[in-house]
C-alpha cells in the first residue's frame, strides 16, 4: 500500500511539473544552461588533469638536464656512466630529442621528435605507448619511425608510408613509419614522434657522445629524493626534474584555471536559485491555497512535502543530466573557447582530441548542486504553507 | 444514540489588523450518529467556522472538540489529517476544487493517501460520477464545467472515502436550481445510509425539506442565544 502511494505521488508531481509548463520552463532552461556549463568545464578540468596524470606516469623518475646560461644544453654521456653507479638507479639511459615545425591546414605547430636508446629504454608500454599498427622501434632500427594517431591522422599516413621531416636549423630527413601507436594520455602522445637514438642525433647533428638529457629509473620511487641530491652533486650545471614535480605542476595549472571557472557558474547558479525561489515566491498564494485543498480531503503535511520534494527532485535531476548531456555535446563540438584556455598552448600544439573525463567526486559534487538548491526553494515554502490549518491556507489564496 | 460530535465550551477568534474579532463564543453542542442537524443563520455570523472546527479544517481558540469518539482539537496535525481522511467528507460553498485537474482526479484526490491503485481510484471516482449524472463530463478540467457540475464534482469528492459524517456549507448558494433539487435528494439519500449531517444554510429548499431532524438557530448571529428545535416535518 504505501509503495502504491508513493508511486501515486511521483505520478501527481510529474504531472504538476506539466501542469505548470512556463513554470516549469523557467526554472528548467537557466538550470540546463548552467548545469551545461558546469559539466563541460568539468569534464575538460578532469579529463586534461587524469590524462596529465598519466602523462606524468610514464615519465621517468628523473629527468638529468644540464644547464648553460639558463638554457638547457646537451649533455655528456659520461653521466649516464657515474648516474648508473648510484644506488637505487635501475637504469640511465640517453635521450635525443627537439621539436620540429611542421605545417599544418590549422597553421604551424611543433612536433616533439624523441630519439630512445632501443637497448636501455623500456619497452613501448613502459613509456605510455601501445602500437596499434605495425610495429615499435626495434634494435637495429635505422631511419624508422613510430607516430601517434593523431599525426597519421593528420598526414593520412599508416605504417610503411614514409614522411619527411625539416627542422628550424634546415635539417630534412625522411623516415619510414613503421608503427602507429595509441595511448593513454593525449597529451603526451598528441605531438610525439619516436626515432632510434641514432636517427635523431643525426637529424638535430648530435655527436655520438652527446644527448639531450638523461632518463633516470629507480627500483623504488621512493628514493627519488636521495637520488636526486647525489646526481646535483655530479657538477654545477645539472639540473633534475622529477616526475613528482612534473604532477604537481600540471595539476597546479588545471586546477587553477578550473577554479575560474567554477566561480563563474557558481554564480550562475546562485542566479538559478533565486529564480527558483522567486518562482516558488510568486505563485505562493496560489500554492498555499491549494495545499489547503489538498489538506481539507485528507492529505497530510508529510505528503504535501513529499510530493513538492518530488517535483523538485525531478525538474532538478532533469536539469542536471539534461545540462550534463548539453555539455557533452559541447564538448564534442571541441570545446570553443574553453579548451585552448585550459590548454595554455598559444598556437603551436597540435590539435588532440579533448580528454574527457568525470571524476565520481565531481559527478556527486554537481549533483548536490544541481539538486540541493532547487529542493530547497521549492521544499521550504511547501512546508511553510503545510504547517498552517487548511482553513487559513484555503482563505489566503486567490 | 451514540455521540457523532461533541463541542465544550467552544470558542473561536480570528485577528483582523490589531483586533481580534470573536466569532464563535462558549459554545457546547452535542450532535449524535445519524442526526441531521440544520445551521440557520444570517451570513458572516460564523456558520462556516464553526462547520470548520467540526472538519478539523480549523482550531478551536478555547474548548473542546470530540468527532466520534476522539477528541479533536488539541491533536497533532497528522493525526487530524486522518480524520478527514477517513471519517469526514467535507462539502465547500466555493467547492474548492483543484485548477489543472480533471473532474475524475478531483473526485479521486482524497483516495491517494490511501495507496490505492489508480485505476481503484478511478474506478470508485467514475461511480460517484455516474451517480450524479456526470460521466459525459470525467475527462473535463474543472474550469470547463458550469457551476452546478463544479458542486456535483466536489460533492463525490466530499464522499469517495465513505465518511460517516458529512458536513455541508451552503451547498445551494452557488448553484442553480435543478442542481440544488439534486443536492436534497442526495442528502435524503446519505439519510436513508445513516450518515451524520450537518449543513449550514439559509435556503428555504433546504430549511423546508423536512430533512433534518434539528434546526439550530442563531438570532442576530449570537451564538450563546442559539435556539434549537425540531425542523419543519
Amino acid at each position: 500500500m504505501s509503495a502504491e502511494k508513493h508511486w501515486s505521488l511521483w505520478s501527481i508531481a510529474a504531472h504538476n511539473l506539466w501542469r505548470y509548463r512556463p513554470r516549469t520552463i523557467a526554472v528548467l532552461a537557466p538550470l540546463l544552461i548552467v548545469m551545461a556549463a558546469a559539466a563541460a568545464v568539468t569534464l575538460v578540468r578532469d579529463g586534461l588533469s587524469r590524462d596529465a596524470t598519466l602523462s606524468v606516469s610514464v615519465l621517468p623518475d628523473i629527468t638529468v638536464q644540464r644547464m648553460v646560461g639558463g638554457r638547457v644544453e646537451r649533455i655528456p654521456l659520461s653521466y649516464v656512466e657515474s648516474i648508473q653507479a648510484l644506488a637505487h638507479v635501475s637504469n640511465a639511459v640517453p635521450r635525443v630529442w627537439g621539436y620540429v615545425p611542421v605545417t599544418v591546414p590549422q597553421g604551424e605547430v611543433a612536433y616533439t621528435l624523441m630519439g630512445v636508446d632501443l637497448e636501455g629504454m623500456p619497452i613501448a608500454e613502459g613509456i605510455g605507448l601501445t602500437i596499434e599498427e605495425g610495429r615499435f622501434l626495434v634494435p637495429g632500427d635505422s631511419g624508422t619511425a613510430v607516430v601517434g594517431k593523431a599525426f597519421a591522422s593528420v598526414f593520412s599516413a599508416g605504417a610503411g608510408d614514409r614522411i619527411e621531416l625539416e627542422d628550424t636549423l634546415g635539417n630534412t630527413a625522411e623516415f619510414e613509419i613503421v608503427g602507429i601507436f595509441g595511448a593513454s594520455a593525449e597529451i603526451y602522445a598528441a605531438d610525439l614522434i619516436v626515432v632510434p637514438l641514432d636517427t635523431a642525433r643525426e637529424y638535430f647533428g648530435y655527436g655520438a657522445s652527446e644527448a639531450s638529457d638523461i632518463c633516470v629509473y629507480l627500483d623504488d620511487p621512493v628514493n627519488i629524493g636521495l637520488t636526486a641530491l647525489r646526481i646535483l652533486e655530479m657538477g654545477d650545471n645539472i639540473r633534475i626534474v622529477t616526475r613528482d614535480a612534473m604532477a604537481a605542476l600540471n595539476q597546479q595549472a588545471f586546477g587553477r584555471r578550473g577554479g575560474v571557472y567554477q566561480l563563474m557558474w557558481m554564480t550562475l547558479l546562485l542566479t538559478v536559485c533565486l529564480v527558483a525561489w522567486a518562482q516558488s515566491a510568486s505563485i505562493g498564494l496560489a500554492l498555499k491555497r491549494e495545499i489547503g485543498i489538498l489538506k481539507a480531503v485528507g492529505w497530510s503535511t508529510l505528503d504535501i512535502i513529499e510530493i513538492k520534494l518530488l517535483e523538485s527532485v525531478i525538474l532538478a535531476l532533469l536539469g542536471t543530466f539534461g545540462g550534463m548531456l548539453l555539455g557533452l555535446g559541447y564538448l564534442a563540438l571541441d570545446a570553443p573557447g574553453i579548451k585552448q584556455y585550459f590548454l595554455g598552448w598559444a598556437t603551436v600544439y597540435p590539435e588532440f582530441p579533448l580528454p574527457v573525463h568525470m571524476s565520481v567526486s565531481s559527478l556527486f559534487l554537481l549533483l548536490v548542486i544541481g539538486v540541493f538548491p532547487l529542493v530547497v526553494a521549492t521544499v521550504v515554502p511547501a512546508w511553510r504553507a503545510g504547517i498552517i490549518e487548511p482553513d487559513e491556507a484555503i482563505r489566503s489564496g486567490p | 444514540m451514540a455521540c457523532a460530535v461533541k463541542l465544550t465550551h467552544v470558542g473561536k477568534s480570528f485577528r483582523s489588523g490589531t483586533q481580534k474579532v470573536k466569532v464563535i463564543d462558549d459554545l457546547s453542542l452535542r450532535i449524535d450518529r445519524g442526526e441531521a442537524v440544520l445551521v440557520n443563520g444570517p451570513s458572516g455570523t460564523g456558520k462556516t467556522t464553526l462547520l470548520n472546527i467540526v472538519g478539523c479544517l480549523t482550531r478551536p481558540s478555547t474548548g473542546y472538540v470530540l468527532v466520534g469518539r476522539r477528541a479533536v482539537s488539541g491533536r497533532p496535525d497528522h493525526f487530524r489529517s486522518t480524520v478527514r481522511r477517513d471519517q469526514i467528507g467535507f462539502i465547500f460553498q466555493q467547492f474548492n476544487l483543484l485548477a489543472g485537474f480533471t473532474a475524475v482526479e478531483n473526485i479521486a484526490m482524497p483516495l491517494v493517501p490511501l495507496g490505492l491503485k489508480a485505476t481503484e481510484r478511478r474506478k470508485r471516482a467514475e461511480r460517484l460520477l455516474h451517480k450524479l449524472g456526470l460521466s459525459h463530463r470525467a475527462r473535463f478540467g474543472v474550469n470547463e464545467l458550469s457551476g452546478g457540475e463544479q458542486q456535483r464534482v466536489a460533492i463525490a469528492r466530499a464522499l469517495v472515502c465513505d465518511p460517516w459524517l458529512v458536513l455541508a456549507d451552503e451547498p445551494t448558494s452557488n448553484v442553480d436550481s435543478e442542481t440544488a433539487r439534486m443536492v436534497v435528494s442526495i442528502f435524503a439519500e446519505l439519510r436513508s445510509h445513516e450518515k451524520t449531517l450537518i449543513v449550514a444554510s439559509h435556503d428555504p429548499m433546504l430549511v423546508d425539506s423536512g430533512l433534518f431532524d434539528r434546526e439550530l438557530i442563531l438570532p442576530e448571529g449570537r451564538w450563546n442565544a442559539m435556539q434549537a428545535r425540531p425542523a419543519s416535518p
